[in-house]
């Protein structure tokens, strides 16, 4: 399994003097798709420079960052389930329940306890699914597709279906800087994508169980045979999925300073999935990684920013949406046929 | 010798019939009549606490509402039964109700914005249908994106207002398919007992009927015997669209306008939901159109009970998701004991 960080690091033969063939050998070995979805990404880029020069404006960009840092910090836990060929259909009913128990805490114990409060319901609610997943074996879609209908049920009981106001109020200022505030030049949820990206990294390359998620989505019973405990995997693998959501929730709850029963629709989730799937993570599990998952969410983001200032409808960016998505995973397809 | 021919004659077609019911009893699975049993005592619980419940009035209206879901949902039969999954079938509901209502308001009639719906409904099915047959796409992806597509082109036909006031002329027969009467029975319940009995001859009388349980239940072994694997794929999504059209042509008959969101909201995951709490298995190969029908019913009629005792809606989406995953935990229990 390769990545960006492993091309760039100097590999001992380079040591050796034969550097130029081992980085030669090295470029061969980034995946193709890969590397075409880069260029397109570029390609698409310097499209939208071209015909409006405002695309390139820092504030534009660093605004782009913002909006998809939330995307992208959902489909980081989303990497890990489909990695682990399952997948996290209640993200976006998660967003939803943590915002309401969120914004309700800040408001009645201050903003340290309600974003404690938030973690833990969103993680809780994850871990419940791990379990059904990890324990009682019920497949990853019904345990998610059910805690869809569970989490989000369960944000309008709390409120009453009503949304909660009055985060507006000077004294949960510092509550605002989750999702609204600057470190520098650079926007707080920005960095925190940052933070989870290198988490990320470390988890899915770095410690045994990264190793045991690509282990189990490339063959589970072949897995368990050798020893992984698939059960537990599977508990740690939606918990982080459930953590993620969560995160992704607090800092939307901060941005709009309010608690909405109706924050993580159904749009959200999809967005979620298709930044995974257009990255060129399989859905059968086994294949892709973090990176592609990063090029995935920025594609989706700078696509979406470009054509509104190209003035596209946002009907036809949908309908752009689901094509990149079919045409991505084709072309990818194509390329494994090939060889 | 000859009463002994036809004494043998009818000994051996009295052993086939029963080779045949032992087959049929050997093929019956106890946990359809678990789930049966479960919806049974559930409707006892209701009928004991609301006097409504129990009701012809009631229960037709139940009936009524179900039967939308209940077209969506055996597509969604159709498609996981080929281990594959229809996830655009909400927002192919939303452009056919669009094109329907378009085709009324610019006077072609009712039949035409029918036809042309539900030829609408059948043409996105075979655009997937191409996408998961002929270029092996992953079902997911490309119905993900399919569900992309069409919700965006619903939205840009109208320029995402709603279109109202349709033509009177139009308005009657149109209405009729929602909210009219055949006899004493509602239309939508009928068109849905005649969707019933196609499919369980389509699922079970049929060759392409049973080369899509083949293919969940083992799709190499299947392409290996010469199924064309790709071809009854194709089928499969069109079909599924179809149904999902000839859902979305009722549910618009029945708010007589054209919604461009119409499908939007939690449809496709009741259509997901009935389908697998029924007991029809994500991974292809096991199930039926009967337990999809009892998953149906499970839903609508639990949630009906729960209206009549005054819980809250919100309340009811949080016991449908446990009953989805517990059901399906229970097959799985059931099937390690067994």
């Amino acid at each position: 399994m390769l990545n960006l960080m492993e091309i760039l690091r100097p590999s001992v033969e380079m040591k050796g003097g034969e550097g130029a063939y081992s980085l030669k050998k090295k470029y061969q070995e980034i995946p193709g798709d890969l590397l075409i979805l880069f260029f397109a990404f570029l390609i698409m880029c310097a499209g939208f420079a071209i015909l409006r020069p405002q695309f390139l404006n820092f504030r534009n960009i660093i605004n782009v960052l913002r909006t998809t840092s939330v995307v992208f910090i959902l489909a980081s836990g989303q990497t890990f389930a489909i990695l682990s060929a399952g997948i996290d259909l209640s993200q976006g009913a998660i967003v939803s329940l943590v915002s309401v128990v969120t914004a309700d805490i800040v408001i009645q114990h201050g903003v340290f306890w309600g974003i404690m409060a938030g973690l833990g319901a969103g993680s809780l609610a994850g871990f419940i699914i791990g379990l059904f997943v990890g324990k009682a074996r019920v497949q990853p879609f019904i345990s998610t597709m059910g805690m869809i209908f569970i989490a989000s049920g369960g944000a309008l009981v709390y409120t009453g279906g009503i949304a909660i106001f009055g985060l507006d109020k000077p004294m949960y200022q510092s509550f605002f800087w989750f999702g609204g505030g600057y470190l520098g030049p650079i926007p707080v949820p920005v960095i925190l994508a940052v933070i989870d990206l290198i988490i990320a990294y470390f988890l899915m390359y770095r410690t045994q169980f990264g190793r045991h998620v690509f282990a189990i989505g490339g063959n589970e019973k072949a897995a368990i045979m050798s020893g992984i405990n698939a059960g537990r995997v599977k508990i740690l693998i939606y918990t982080l999925s459930g953590f993620t959501a969560t995160l992704g929730g607090i800092i939307l709850t901060s941005r709009i300073l309010s608690g909405q029963p109706h924050l993580g629709g159904f749009s959200l989730l999809m967005e979620s999935i298709a930044a995974v799937v257009i990255g060129g993570t399989s859905l059968m599990g086994g294949e892709g990684g973090i990176f592609r998952t990063l090029i995935g969410a920025l594609f989706i983001g700078f696509m979406g920013n470009g054509l509104n200032l190209l003035g596209v409808s946002t009907f036809i960016q949908q309908i752009v949406i689901g094509m990149i998505i079919i045409l991505s995973v084709w072309a990818s397809i194509m390329r494994s046929r090939r060889t | 010798m000859a009463k002994d021919s036809y004494l043998n004659k009818r000994i051996a077609v009295n052993t086939r019939i029963q080779e045949r019911l032992m087959h049929r009893f050997a093929g019956f699975h106890w946990e359809n009549l678990f789930l049966f049993a479960a919806f049974l005592l559930m409707c006892g619980i209701f009928t004991a606490l609301s006097p409504a419940f129990l009701t012809i009035n009631n229960i037709l209206n139940v009936l009524r509402q179900s039967s939308i879901v209940f077209f969506l949902a055996s597509g969604q039969t159709l498609a996981l039964l080929s281990a594959g999954i229809d996830l655009s079938q909400g927002s192919i509901v939303s452009l056919v109700s669009v094109i329907t209502a378009d085709l009324m308001m610019r006077g072609y009639g009712v039949a035409v914005g029918m036809l042309g719906g539900l030829a609408t409904g059948l043409l996105c099915g075979l655009f997937t249908g191409l996408w998961v047959g002929k270029a092996r796409l992953n079902p997911f992806i490309a119905t993900l994106g399919m569900n992309y597509i069409a919700a965006g082109i619903a939205l840009l036909y109208t320029g995402g207002d709603a279109i109202f006031g349709l033509p009177k002329e139009s308005l009657e027969i149109f209405g009729w398919f929602g909210e009219g009467y055949f006899c004493w029975l509602p239309v939508p319940i009928i068109l849905a007992a005649i969707n019933l009995g196609i499919m369980y001859l389509f699922l079970n009388h049929t060759r392409l009927g049973r080369h899509i349980f083949a293919i969940g239940g083992s799709e190499e072994a299947t392409i290996v015997s010469g199924i064309n694997a790709s071809r009854v794929k194709i089928w499969v999504y069109t079909l599924s669209g179809f149904l999902s059209a000839m859902g979305g042509v009722i549910l618009s008959s029945r708010c007589i306008s054209g919604q461009p969101i119409l499908g939007g909201g939690s449809l496709l995951l009741e259509s997901l939901g009935a389908t697998v709490i029924g007991g029809t298995s994500l991974f292809g190969g096991e199930g039926g159109i009967f337990r999809t029908l009892l998953g149906v019913m499970i839903i609508s009629f639990g949630v009906n009970g729960l209206n009549l005792l005054a819980t809250s809606t919100y309340m009811q989406d949080m016991i449908v998701g446990g009953i989805i995953i517990f059901s399906v935990w229970i097959g799985i229990l059931r099937r390690k004991e067994g």
